[in-house]
């Protein structure tokens, strides 16, 4: 004991001595765009400390006083060495140069070790570049289907933008722009999505091991990340495509001090299409079109305080209008009708960073998101241009928030990164509302609503999680979430605790595993795979409760090859009340309310995925492997048995590579497999049993049954398709040219998109109907 | 030089074959439809056996048919057929006209045990249920009916019955009338379902309790068609395998095979066939107005 107390004294005697630390603190940033740098890592080679920017650029490194060597360095950018007394704290704000190697080819690459390193597991990130260097439909770069190709994330079909990962159904996806939901991502019935890759700078995507600073949604994160726009110089891109134009601007409204992102799309295929459409019918035309519009503002007030300001708007549209005129004896007769669908967010941010101190970021946020989906009809006839009858009748859905949100990011010491915050959510939702007119020359009038009313909800969540550095090799991320749903007198409250643990056994070598609760408070009613619109999103309410799911995951790391990343994955989640439609329930079916058409069960979903990434080099690029399983069990669905989830996908391949020949030519590659969707079909039918009572058992016109081998036990035909995609780039005197040439399914591949059954001549055939076959397509891009 | 030329008319040929290759691959993509195959797993014997307390048996037998063959059914006639009622069994003959297995000498009593046995060229089949007893209908009475604005725009019909205490019910009700056209109002209730103009009803939600359904004469059937004529009200009390039959298979056939409609599969409790072995008993009430 007499030994001990000196001992102890000692050592906290030394601990104090040896505490003397100051903190190293600022942004990571573009030099030539100013854009921050998100994910930046910032290490000091002397005390073998490090840290990374968070989602703002900002980082915070406290180190012990003496000489401290730090390197910034970030995906396809020149790392940067500083050599530094550390001795105050310091400020230090940091430029990285994009990496430019005369005579060489620029190439994309990543930093080694760094997925072998953090806490995070079941993560994806895609440079933006990466993502525009791939082949894509109709050459319209599109996020969410590059997404598709990482292991344990699935499309729903062809052409769908809908994710399903590790098991779980496109609502389970928390799709945040700029942290802000986003709940219909889809353009064009879900053949594009609705994020423009020109104002995109970084994307995020969590499959498993969720961090405590997200939640609301079961199975994954998508974090898509806006561009500030250049603070230093102006930049202007258009680009022209077969359907659709972009343009993107930016720059600094007052260099270094604030700058401007506008960013728009809109597709041609209705204007194109309007002088065919006008000599088929002179009475009537129709068309399609969406568009999307970003823009961003920030301003810099000073080292500590920033204020951004961003919009998203886009809007799909399509359209009926027709027009007919007669005339009788003495009258003339006139009917205009109009027709159309159309559904689009809206998405505000106004965001302040505030730097307490060098060790104390903080970000309030407020947000607005609106989803809205409608159906509108009008029919007018006017005799001798007097009105005599209008009909109309309006149907609209969807759901829109209001937030607030403070979160905090704490960097006491290298060895602990502490998030906290917490948010409020304002949910109006609009499950389905028509209001019908009439108006007649008779008399007949009627102004009527009807439908699904209003419901709202309020949402509160907090939470606290910790990124601690126990030893060099043991980093864990612990943290506990906290969320409150109010909806019709009704409370509901969970406490979600998160963890994710890295043993690093090797210095390329690494073991993770991570646990995690989430809970959902939104369901989306949803009756096909096609992304259709129609789809309503929902609140849990006293009979409909929240979704809930457990996943455990295990994965092995390493980048022991220099420029390959590898990974194993292993995963088993578990998923309680999620919903289904009842067996017999359409969207279309009148007289019944949203609650009363499903029912709520449970799901699990098992697999590994295999992944390896080059990350340098002429060619880089990934091939991912996906084993897995995903079932569901109903009490009121398949008799209650289990049954194959419509997206169990046993194995799913994906494989995407890029290749730089020279500074004016690159290709990209996307090659995909996929076991077909499980579907309910019948495979057998029999006469039912009449129920008469009395003399009548006559078998004639008795209704057939279809026998069905279990809910979804058909597997459609595997899917598979070959996409390639030719860049070539010429410097001009003002500008960057960009001719890009694609073809999508190049192999012609006629993947299954629907089956039926067709009646001909008397004869029953299963048909099967595919959507897209090759498709060419080029598009032309500049950038000043 | 030559080679420069042999260059251009290797790059000709090549251009050629391409352009033949694309041509070829579009006009090929215009084929959007692909017929498929679904896999065959042999025929089943199909029997359809409901036994109706204080009725003869009767029990039909067919050979289920591939989803693709649009065939008429076919009936089995030579099927061995027996049946035992409480432990004593009964063989059933074939009648060719009425093509069912029956004997008419035999009455089924309610909450008999029946087990069906069928031996075909397809195999044997089997199934087994109990004979729910009569829940008879207490009353139909009637109402005049009011709008909103107090105008009479109608009758109102309740009809009761009384469920069986601590036993898990099943009911169907169906109604029909030549000259009158009653309506129910299917309203949100546990354990009842309405479809195609039948309503079925779990007693989970009124074990032991009198039930009231509520139908409506309303006036302008009256008005333009005749207003006074017979209802008929049947309330069949069924056992557990029918009940899941008929709901399922009315739901089948109410989706109509839209395909915007989610898949039913019908319920089916027949050993290595299809089909249903169930029973019940009705209760007839007839309502002159």
């Amino acid at each position: 004991m007499k030994k001990i107390v000196p001992f102890s004294f000692f050592t906290i005697l030394s601990l104090f001595v040896f505490a003397q630390r100051y903190t190293i603190s600022g942004y990571v940033s573009d030099q030539k765009t100013s854009e921050k740098l998100i994910g930046a890592s910032v290490y000091d080679t002397i005390s073998k400390r490090g840290t990374i920017t968070n989602a703002y650029g900002f980082y915070s490194l406290t180190l012990p006083e003496g000489k401290a060597v730090l390197i910034f360095s970030y995906v396809g950018y020149s790392p940067i060495l500083w050599e530094v007394d550390v001795n105050s704290t310091i400020n230090k704000n940091v430029l990285l140069n994009p990496t430019i190697q005369l005579d060489e080819i620029v190439v994309v690459g990543q930093r080694e070790n760094r997925q072998v390193e953090t806490t995070q597991m079941s993560l994806a990130q895609i440079p933006v570049q990466t993502i525009k260097q791939l082949p894509v439909f109709f050459s319209e770069t599109d996020i969410l289907k590059t997404i598709q190709l990482l292991p344990g994330v699935q499309s729903g079909g062809e052409g769908t933008s809908g994710l399903y990962v590790r098991g779980g159904g496109p609502d389970q996806n928390l799709i945040l722009l700029d942290g802000v939901p986003v709940y219909n991502c889809d353009h064009l019935f879900g053949f594009f999505s609705v994020f423009n890759a020109d104002a995109i700078n970084n994307i995020t995507l969590i499959k498993g091991g969720f961090p405590a600073r997200y939640g609301g949604r079961l199975s994954s994160v998508l974090d898509i990340r806006m561009k500030d726009g250049n603070l230093n110089e102006h930049h202007k891109n258009f680009s022209i495509g077969l359907i659709s134009s972009k343009i993107m601007l930016e720059g600094p409204i007052k260099k270094q001090k604030s700058s401007y992102l506008v960013s728009a799309r809109r597709t041609y295929i209705d204007v194109l299409a309007q002088p065919f459409m006008q000599t088929a019918t002179n009475v009537g035309t129709s068309g399609y079109y969406f568009y999307d519009f970003n823009s961003k503002f920030n301003y810099i007030f000073s080292d500590t305080n920033r204020v951004y300001l961003s919009v998203y708007v886009g809007n799909d549209k399509a359209y009926s209008r027709y027009k007919d005129s007669y005339y009788d004896d003495t009258n003339k007769y006139e009917e205009k009708m109009k027709a159309g669908i159309g559904w689009g967010n809206i998405i505000t941010v106004l965001r302040w960073n505030h730097l307490f101190t060098p060790k104390l970021f903080a970000n309030l946020t407020t947000t607005f998101s609106r989803y809205r989906f409608n159906v509108g009809f009008q029919n007018k006839q006017t005799t001798n241009s007097q009105q005599t009858e209008e009909y109309s009748l309006k149907y609209f859905s969807g759901i829109h928030d209001f937030s607030a949100k403070i979160d905090f990011d704490y960097r006491p010491k290298p060895n602990h990164n502490i998030l906290f915050g917490t948010s409020a959510t304002y949910h109006t939702f609009s499950p389905g509302i028509n209001v019908f007119k009439v108006n007649t020359i008779y008399g007949d009038k009627l102004d009527t609503t009807f439908g699904g009313k209003n419901i709202y909800a309020t949402e509160v969540s907090s939470f606290v999680e910790d990124d601690i550095s126990l030893n060099a090799m043991f980093k864990a991320n612990v943290g506990i979430h906290h969320s409150l749903f109010f909806v019709r007198n009704e409370w509901y409250s969970n406490i979600e605790p998160r963890l994710s643990v890295r043993y690093l056994f090797h210095e390329k070598w690494s073991l993770k595993a991570a646990y995690s609760i989430m809970n959902q408070y939104i369901h989306l009613l949803t009756n096909s795979g096609i992304g259709l619109p129609t789809d309503l999103w929902l609140p849990v309410t006293d009979k409909i409760k929240p979704q809930h799911s457990v996943q455990y995951a295990l994965g092995i790391y390493s980048s022991i090859i220099s420029g390959f990343d590898m990974s194993i994955e292993g995963y088993y989640k578990t998923m309680q009340n999620i919903i289904e439609y009842k067996e017999g329930a359409s969207f279309f079916m009148q007289g019944s309310s949203w609650e009363d058409k499903i029912t709520m069960g449970n799901g699990w979903a098992y697999g590994s995925e295999f992944f390896i990434k080059k990350n340098k080099g002429k060619t880089t690029g990934w091939i991912g492997y996906t084993l897995s399983w995903s079932w569901r069990k109903f009490d009121d669905l398949n008799f209650g048995k289990k049954f194959p989830y419509r997206y169990d996908r046993r194995h799913d391949i994906s494989i995407a590579a890029t290749h730089q020949f020279s500074e004016r030519f690159d290709i990209g590659i996307v090659w995909v497999y996929g076991t077909g969707n499980s579907i309910s079909l019948p495979i057998e039918h029999y006469p039912a049993h009449e129920f008469l009572i009395g003399e009548h058992y006559y078998f004639d016109d008795m209704p057939s049954v279809q026998y069905y081998n279990g809910r979804n036990g058909f597997r459609m035909p595997a899917y598979h398709r070959l996409d390639l995609s030719f860049n070539m780039h010429k410097k001009r005197k003002y500008y960057l040219r960009t001719w890009t040439i694609g073809v999508y399914n190049a192999y012609n591949r006629k993947n299954p998109y629907y089956l039926y059954f067709k009646h001909d001549n008397n004869q029953k055939r299963l048909t099967q109907i595919s959507l897209f076959p090759i498709i060419p397509s080029f598009s032309y891009s500049m950038n000043f | 030089m030559v080679n420069q030329v042999y260059r251009k008319n290797i790059y000709k040929k090549s251009s050629s074959i391409v352009t033949l290759f694309a041509i070829l691959l579009l006009v090929l993509s215009c084929e959007k439809y692909l017929d498929m195959e679904i896999t065959d797993t042999g025929r089943k014997p199909v029997v359809n056996a409901v036994f109706i307390a204080d009725t003869f048996p009767v029990v039909k037998v067919f050979e289920s048919k591939h989803i693709l063959d649009n065939t008429h059914y076919k009936n089995i006639s030579n099927a061995q057929v027996n049946i035992i009622v409480d432990g004593q069994p009964w063989s059933l003959t074939y009648d060719t006209i009425k093509r069912i297995y029956t004997d008419t000498s035999l009455r089924i009593s309610s909450q008999s045990n029946v087990i069906v046995n069928v031996d075909t060229y397809l195999g044997k089949a089997e199934g087994t249920t109990t004979v729910p007893i009569h829940v008879p209908i207490l009353s139909c009475d009637t109402f005049p009916h009011f709008d909103k604005n107090g105008n009479y725009d109608g009758v109102e019909l309740r009809l009761r019955f009384k469920d069986i205490a601590n036993v898990h019910n099943y009911y169907m009700i169906t109604f029909h009338s030549n000259s009158l056209y009653p309506t129910f109002d299917a309203y949100n209730e546990p354990g009842l379902e309405y479809i195609n103009e039948k309503i079925f009803l779990d007693d989970f939600a009124f074990d032991g309790k009198i039930k009231t359904l509520k139908f409506f004469v309303y006036r302008y059937a009256g008005k333009y068609m005749n207003y006074n004529g017979i209802i008929e009200f049947y309330l069949f009390h069924l056992d557990e395998s029918l009940y899941k039959y008929q709901l399922s298979l009315q739901k089948q056939i109410n989706t109509g095979n839209s395909p915007f409609s989610e898949p039913v599969m019908v319920y089916n409790n027949i050993k290595n066939g299809y089909g249903i072995c169930g029973s019940a008993s009705y209760f007839k009430f007839k309502l002159e107005l």
